[in-house]
């Protein structure tokens, strides 16, 4: 069965769309990530523009970030006000990345953009993300004691200026930091269409110095207004926000969510995160190929309004 | 098919009686409506003629600019490096004529009247050294392939010496907009009747309400876009901590 995206202007296999919502939400519940870094290239291989398929990625992220964060409030597990200066920090950064969205879409790069980006920075945390699971797993099989991991501090002992008290996650830092979470975030999401969990999270714990507890909700408050302000800024300036195409993603991967959680509890987590790296590197690996070959036609035509 | 009788025979009856007018045509539907399970369609042109002379029919859909983009190898990867911007140039073009155009022996009225593909005035506007033709052709090359230009001409069959008729085809891709059909009789190397039908072609349903609405109002867009997901996510949240 086709449906027709309106936005993307492509007729598409419905039970295609789903079944990568699907596997995409039982990636992000075995793994404990949002996901979009995986959605957002799946939906271009299948031939999703890639403008449209990272803005409906960003409004796709909306559901499944506020789902999560309701389930965190109710614990309390939510540090509220660093949250809020986080998202400060994110809405700045969204601006300035649908800014640079719609300007790199103007001049006709926008593709290539995403496509570069995605190599880059998947291609680098991939890397490092399968160097250190490998790590681990030998030393787990050798039978050494694994090394707790020192907190590397040397950022909060800087002399940064607007330090704030923040009594929920105890901690005292300068403002600057969560807002320049917050900016990378907006950045993220607007130009790749990801939550960016896996860079926040660590974020949060090692420069922040917060508690775990309340890392993961706090970051998907955070998350929910930046993807929020994104797809309403991409929604005015360059109209890529495909309301179909991210219902039935979002409605997939919730499903798929509920699945993969139950899988994930099985599996070692240093066992986890290497299937997790090798799979970010496969997509890098893909979008790579596609940069390097001849194109069958050189030639892409656009209406001009 | 009743409709279209019914036509041919209020046709016959004007071209007898309403001998003054030389040519008369019409389409047998004036508007397409597409929908989401629109597979493209087909509409019927047919007329009189009341003098001898060749009938040519072009249907042109809505004009509109294009920018069309070339892939180069950059530094190894494959980018959109130079571009050209084509104007006035119609969405939809078909050409049926009742003899092959180059038996007609008059390509400057042809070209006048931009008929056949070559004879598109198109305004190609390209920083130099960018080969303008080139974009010109690639551009022609995709609506041929997604069956929005037709090189080879149709064929405008006669019934008896007065009557005529010819298919035009609209794939499920044609842009909206206002077409317009136009049918010539060409003799002795001038035109001796014209006519011209507007056609409209609309989008309807789900589909094009979206469209309109993410275009006419996109902060609205935006903000209904955000309300879904959270709804959709408060949603889910609440039937799975049931389950």
């Amino acid at each position: 069965m086709y449906i027709y995206l309106p936005i993307a202007e492509i007729s598409v296999n419905i039970f295609l769309i789903l079944s990568l919502g699907g596997i995409t939400g039982v990636l992000s519940g075995m793994f404990g990530v949002g996901g979009g870094f995986l959605m957002t290239p799946l939906l271009m291989f299948i031939g999703i523009p890639p403008a449209v398929a990272v803005s409906s990625s960003a409004n796709q992220i909306i559901a499944a970030s506020f789902s999560g964060f309701l389930a965190h409030l109710r614990r309390a597990n939510v540090d509220v006000k660093i949250g809020i200066v986080t998202i400060i920090g994110g809405l700045v950064g969204s601006s300035i990345g649908v800014w640079l969205f719609a300007l790199l879409k103007e001049i006709g790069q926008i593709d290539l953009a995403i496509s570069l980006c995605y190599v880059i920075f998947l291609g680098s945390i991939g890397t490092l993300m399968a160097m250190e699971s490998i790590k681990l797993i030998i030393l787990k099989r050798r039978g050494d004691v694994l090394a707790a991991r020192k907190k590397d501090n040397w950022i909060l002992k800087l002399p940064l200026p607007f330090v704030m008290k923040f009594p929920r996650s105890g901690i005292k830092v300068s403002v600057l930091l969560p807002i320049l979470i917050g900016v990378f975030t907006g950045i993220l999401v607007s130009l790749l269409g990801i939550g960016g969990g896996f860079i926040t999270i660590p974020a949060m714990i090692y420069v922040l110095g917060m508690p775990t507890s309340v890392v993961i909700g706090t970051s998907l408050f955070q998350i929910v207004f930046i993807t929020a302000n994104v797809t309403i800024l991409q929604a005015i300036n360059t109209h890529t926000v495909d309301v179909t195409l991210a219902f039935l993603m979002l409605i997939s991967s919730v499903i798929g969510a509920q699945f993969g959680t139950r899988i994930g509890i099985k599996i070692p987590a240093e066992q986890l995160r290497a299937m997790l790296a090798l799979m970010v590197l496969a997509v890098v690996l893909k979008l790579a190929i596609g940069l390097l070959i001849t194109p069958d036609n050189p030639f892409s035509i656009n209406m001009i309004e | 098919m009743i409709i279209i009788r019914f036509l041919f025979v209020i046709l016959i009856f004007i071209s007898s009686h309403a001998g003054a007018r030389p040519l008369i045509a019409d389409l047998s539907l004036r508007s397409i409506e597409i929908d989401s399970s629109f597979k493209g369609t087909e509409i019927l042109l047919f007329g009189a003629r009341n003098d001898a002379g060749d009938v040519v029919v072009v249907v042109r859909g809505p004009e509109s600019s294009y920018i069309v983009r070339k892939k180069e190898r950059v530094a190894g990867i494959w980018a959109n490096s130079k571009q050209a911007v084509l104007h006035n140039v119609n969405g939809y073009y078909v050409v049926a004529s009742s003899r092959p155009l180059d038996e007609l022996r008059n390509d400057s009225l042809l070209d006048s009247l931009g008929i056949g593909i070559n004879n598109l005035k198109i305004d190609i506007e390209a920083k130099e050294g960018v080969d303008g033709p080139e974009f010109k052709q690639a551009f022609f090359d995709k609506k041929e392939k997604t069956n929005l230009y037709f090189p080879k001409i149709g064929n405008v069959s006669f019934i008896g010496d007065t009557l005529f008729r010819t298919i035009i085809r609209f794939p499920d891709n044609i842009p909206r907009g206002v077409y317009n059909a136009e049918v010539y009789l060409l003799s002795d190397g001038q035109v001796s009747g014209i006519q011209s039908t507007p056609l409209f072609v609309k989008k309807m349903g789900f589909d094009a309400m979206v469209f309109d609405f993410a275009y006419d109002y996109p902060a609205s867009y935006g903000i209904m876009a955000v309300l879904l997901a959270l709804i959709a996510g408060w949603g889910a949240g609440a039937i799975f901590r049931r389950v």
